[in-house]
């Protein structure tokens, strides 16, 4: 039998939650996760996904609320190309958020010393920490990500 | 001997939890991997890092760490050592540690190289070692 290709969270928590409300969507977007409806989200399947969607669940669970963890085999072809869709559209605005916030780094020159020059050393490592992030999460080859690692090494090397 | 189950396709935090039970905890542990979907309690054995079970993630704390405030383990390094693994399992990447990046693709290929779960974890221990020298020197 073929392996799953998808996995999909669906979840709900007391309405009261808000702390375990905003964990959950900052750890799906961390993964990349593309939301359903409101409670349901879908990655495509890995190990490392699946692990960390049952730590989701379980930390949902703590929170009081419910959660599942459902591996699935096919989608139609038009959900899937939505899904991919979606996820890749999600990682072009990120990659091109960096890029712009590169391009306003100022140049080495400008920011010789002091505060500026500490400044723009913790822009550009927060920009290529975020680069890696992006990547991760990555799961469909969004255009935007060549672009946006040279507009980086770009500014570093200004 | 105690037999200690896990779920299969072990990673980071099962290995490193494996490795601190069978140096500090109970030497004659013998490890045993079954599905995701089996109940822990059901199993004949003491389940660690599944949904449901005692030695699992808790509060916000991953298994490796949630094993050594159980057990008070304060052995030079382990806390440090605690720290990387941490990071690497939780992979929130907001606030890596240097090592964070290195150890996770050393793990990371584990995985992508060996099938055998048992074997993951004989390579991960002697990397787990490694790992505590490193932190122990540090």
């Amino acid at each position: 039998m073929e392996g799953p290709r998808w996995l999909t969270l669906t979840w709900r928590l007391p309405s009261d939650s808000s702390t375990p409300r905003v964990a959950t969507w900052r750890t799906l977007r961390r993964v990349g996760a593309v939301l359903l409806t409101p409670g349901a989200a879908i990655v495509p399947y890995s190990e490392d996904l699946l692990e960390k969607l049952d730590w989701l669940a379980q930390s949902i669970e703590e929170a009081g609320g419910e959660a599942w963890v459902l591996p699935v085999q096919h989608l139609s072809d038009r959900e899937e190309a939505e899904i991919r869709d979606r996820q890749r559209r999600a990682r072009e605005d990120e990659y091109d958020t960096l890029a712009r916030q590169a391009r306003k780094l100022p140049s080495a020159s400008r920011a010789r010393e002091g505060l500026a020059h500490v400044r723009r050393e913790r822009a550009l490592s927060a920009l290529e920490r975020g680069l890696v992030r992006v990547e991760a999460r990555d799961h469909f080859h969004a255009a935007g990500k060549r672009q946006a690692a040279e507009v980086i090494v770009a500014a570093r090397a200004r | 001997m105690s037999r200690y189950i896990t779920r299969e396709r072990v990673h980071i935090d099962r290995i490193a939890t494996a490795w601190a039970l069978k140096r500090f905890v109970d030497p004659e542990a013998v490890f045993a991997f079954v599905a995701r979907e089996r109940d822990p309690h059901e199993l004949d054995g003491i389940a660690f890092d599944m949904r449901g079970a005692d030695l699992s993630h808790r509060d916000g704390r991953i298994t490796f760490e949630v094993l050594i405030a159980r057990e008070r383990l304060a052995m030079p390094g382990l806390a440090r050592m605690a720290a990387i693994v941490r990071s690497v399992d939780l992979d929130e990447r907001d606030d890596e540690l240097p090592e964070t990046a290195g150890v996770r693709a050393i793990f990371d290929g584990i995985r992508d190289a060996l099938e055998d779960d048992a074997e993951r974890l004989r390579v991960g221990f002697a990397i787990c070692d490694a790992l505590l020298a490193y932190c122990r020197a540090g």
